[in-house]
């Protein structure tokens, strides 16, 4: 019975060491099942390490586990080595803490000694089983704040209360059954039993609720891919559309310098000047002026260039790079339109309305960035509500998946946002190659 | 008197981007002289470096590339603000180069001319701005492009660029305030930079130009970062 409660009460460290571990770093790879494997090395790896190792003192069989655990970390997910070092100090001072904790805790509750909880074995059972729950619960909550500090993500209040009010709950109705158990001398098998349950029906709860999350990320990444989807196609229709205007252009081009010669050659100046003003408004507002030789890149900037011109919003351009970019289309379309739809609703606001676009490449770094005229945002908002209030979550979102930075500002007049994503090699050796073409 | 000069080889461009300049500037109350010419030729045979905003056409006669202008303008004149003006907006790797001010559209030059000589005006001004070095019985003034950045112990400042370090007895929090609007930035309590020559910031250091790396702040590391990409977007 001891060996099995001892293989439960590692399985429940490992848990909760990974759970900590997910809260500080981001996974190195994406596969699941990678991490599976990692739980189950792990809990071998403590499994041999402690029932098999042959030192008595304890902390000198923690070595092996923790060196297994800083190992699995450097592998697996992203971070520096001191902050592993550091988490590993953190899990253990809260793994020892906790113990402690709930050791004092029975011995005030039950009014008994040390000794009596090591050497019966339902006391100590029971201490086992409830100090590895609340760490089991500690971990979860630091994981999960972490995580949420990671990802700059503000859980509301009663959103923590949600998490907290079961086990918290069951704490304290422990607590009564424990002390009810010890005065009558009732520690049994059933009782263990009880325990057992609760602690396994709240570690059921945290599952539940971690699913519960993913459900509502994978819920928001639906609906980013369904706009995807959609500016996919639309951007499809665009360049469909602006094949056909294209051709017809060329076309009407020919047409009109017939006319033109003729007006000319009768010596109907006037005329002549007339209808080049009438051709110049007609066109000037379709005309694809922008080229950086990405197609995405171009059918937004060129369409949010035309949809500028038709609101009165005055946009300018500085393109020192805009050919490959390290994201996939489909997100570049999403990151681009966007911050531009974002920055013409704001700027037509105003009485400036003014945008300007800047994609520039140096040392290695692609920066694009948007500065519009904009009204001051409503009430006091912080930081990240600029980036909430604006629907730039996305935005953020993308750019950082990508390897990217985000920022976002409101200043005199001006909203700001700018995106730095680095170069790989790979393509800044093309960037360089293109130059010395132009050359 | 702000020297500007326009070179254009569509004579009635280049006309209207000088008559547009002298109009803006009178409404603007400022004395502007415009020069404008026709062909690269004629525009190098003019006082060049004397020239502090130039607007030049992207595509010049004869297959000349607006870009290569400027490359050799820089040459001469690192300081001057070049506008770009084209029929349409080419992405220009070598524009980076030349560092352009702008990119504008010559279909829209009327609308965009006006707001784009204030900005230009308005960062020459910026430009211009030396910072003093007040020193016992010595003062001397350093342009804000030279500095690298300012660090602080017990109440003196050390001032370093790329060719020289000054001392002054000032306190820090006061060129943060006099200099944030000039591009400079507080990373760490005794450090002040100039954004202009941070190449990145990464695992908690600024990479100055110089190849010295600077401690940041560990609990405003973030706001730091924000800081620098917001200025990367804005001036660089």
């Amino acid at each position: 019975m001891t060996v099995w409660i001892s293989f439960m009460v590692i399985g429940i460290e490992i848990l909760a060491f990974y759970l900590l571990a997910e809260g500080f770093f981001e996974r190195r790879y994406q596969k699941k099942w990678l991490y599976s494997a990692v739980l189950l090395i792990s809990f071998l790896g403590s499994s041999l390490f402690r029932n098999f190792l042959d030192f008595e003192n304890t902390l000198l069989k923690t070595v092996p586990v923790v060196l297994l655990f800083i190992c699995l970390l450097v592998f697996f997910y992203k971070g520096s080595i001191w902050k592993k070092l550091f988490l590993a100090l953190v899990y253990y001072v809260i793994l020892y803490a906790v113990s402690y904790g709930v050791i004092l805790g029975i011995m005030l509750v039950g009014k008994v000694t040390v000794e009596d909880i090591l050497s019966t074995v339902g006391l100590w059972m029971l201490g086992v089983i409830l100090s590895d729950a609340m760490v089991l619960l500690v971990c979860y909550i630091l994981g999960k704040a972490m995580k949420n500090h990671r990802m700059q993500i503000r859980q509301p209040f009663y959103y923590w209360l949600q998490i907290l009010v079961i086990p918290v709950g069951t704490v304290l109705n422990l607590r009564l059954v424990v002390y009810y158990a010890i005065q009558t001398n009732a520690v049994s098998g059933w009782l263990l039993a009880d325990v057992i349950l609760l602690v396994v029906s709240n570690i059921l709860f945290l599952l539940l609720e971690n699913r519960l999350e993913r459900a509502r990320e994978l819920s928001a990444q639906n609906k980013e891919l369904e706009q995807q989807l959609k500016y996919e196609e639309s951007r499809q229709k665009i360049i469909l559309d602006n094949y056909r205007r294209q051709r017809s252009l060329t076309h009407d081009f020919n047409s009109h310098l017939y006319v033109i010669e003729g007006l000319v050659k009768q010596k109907k100046y006037q005329e002549a000047e007339k209808y080049l003003n009438n051709l110049a408004q007609t066109t000037a507002l379709d005309l694809e002026v922008i080229h950086t030789g990405n197609a995405v890149a171009d059918t937004i900037l060129n369409r949010y260039c035309q949809k500028a011109g038709k609101m009165g919003v005055l946009i300018d351009f500085d393109l020192g790079y805009g050919r490959h970019f390290p994201c996939p289309e489909e997100e570049l379309a999403v990151i681009l339109s966007n911050i531009l739809q974002n920055a013409l609703t704001a700027a037509k606001e105003t009485t400036k309305k003014q945008i300007h676009v800047r994609m520039t490449q140096r040392t290695g770094k692609l920066m694009f960035s948007v500065r519009n005229t904009s009204k001051q945002p409503s009430g006091k908002q912080e930081k990240t509500d600029l980036v909430h209030g604006y629907g730039l979550e996305n935005v953020k979102r993308l750019a950082e998946k990508n390897g990217g930075q985000f920022a976002a500002s409101y200043q005199d007049g001006w909203f700001q946002t700018t995106i730095i994503f680095e170069l790989n090699r790979l393509e800044q050796d093309r960037c360089n190659m293109e130059q010395q073409g132009r050359n | 008197m702000i020297k500007i000069a326009v070179c254009d080889d569509e004579k009635y461009y280049a006309d209207q981007i000088g008559q547009e300049i002298q109009k803006h500037g009178r409404k603007m109350g400022l004395k502007l002289s415009v020069d404008v010419y026709y062909d690269a030729a004629g525009f190098f045979e003019g006082p060049i470096e004397s020239y502090q905003i130039l607007f030049l056409d992207v595509k010049l006669q004869n297959g000349e590339s607006g870009i290569e202008l400027g490359k050799k303008l820089r040459e001469k004149s690192s300081r001057a603000i070049i506008i770009y003006v084209s029929a349409y907006i080419e992405m220009a790797p070598m524009g980076y180069e030349v560092e352009a001010f702008r990119y504008l559209l010559k279909k829209d030059i009327e609308k965009t001319l006006a707001y784009t000589l204030e900005d230009a005006i308005a960062k020459l001004h910026k430009q211009n701005y030396n910072y003093v070095i007040r020193t016992k019985g010595k003062t001397q003034t350093l342009p804000l492009d030279e500095i690298l950045y300012f660090e602080s112990y017990k109440r003196y400042v050390t001032i370093y660029t790329s060719h020289e370090n000054y001392k002054q007895y000032r306190k820090i929090s006061d060129l943060e305030q006099e200099l944030l609007e000039y591009g400079f930035g507080r990373i760490y309590k005794s450090y002040l930079v100039n954004w202009k020559h941070v190449q990145t910031i990464e695992n908690g250091k600024a990479l100055m130009d110089n190849g010295i790396r600077l401690t940041c702040s560990r609990t405003n590391y973030q706001e730091i970062i924000r800081q620098y990409i917001l200025w990367v977007g804005r001036e660089s």
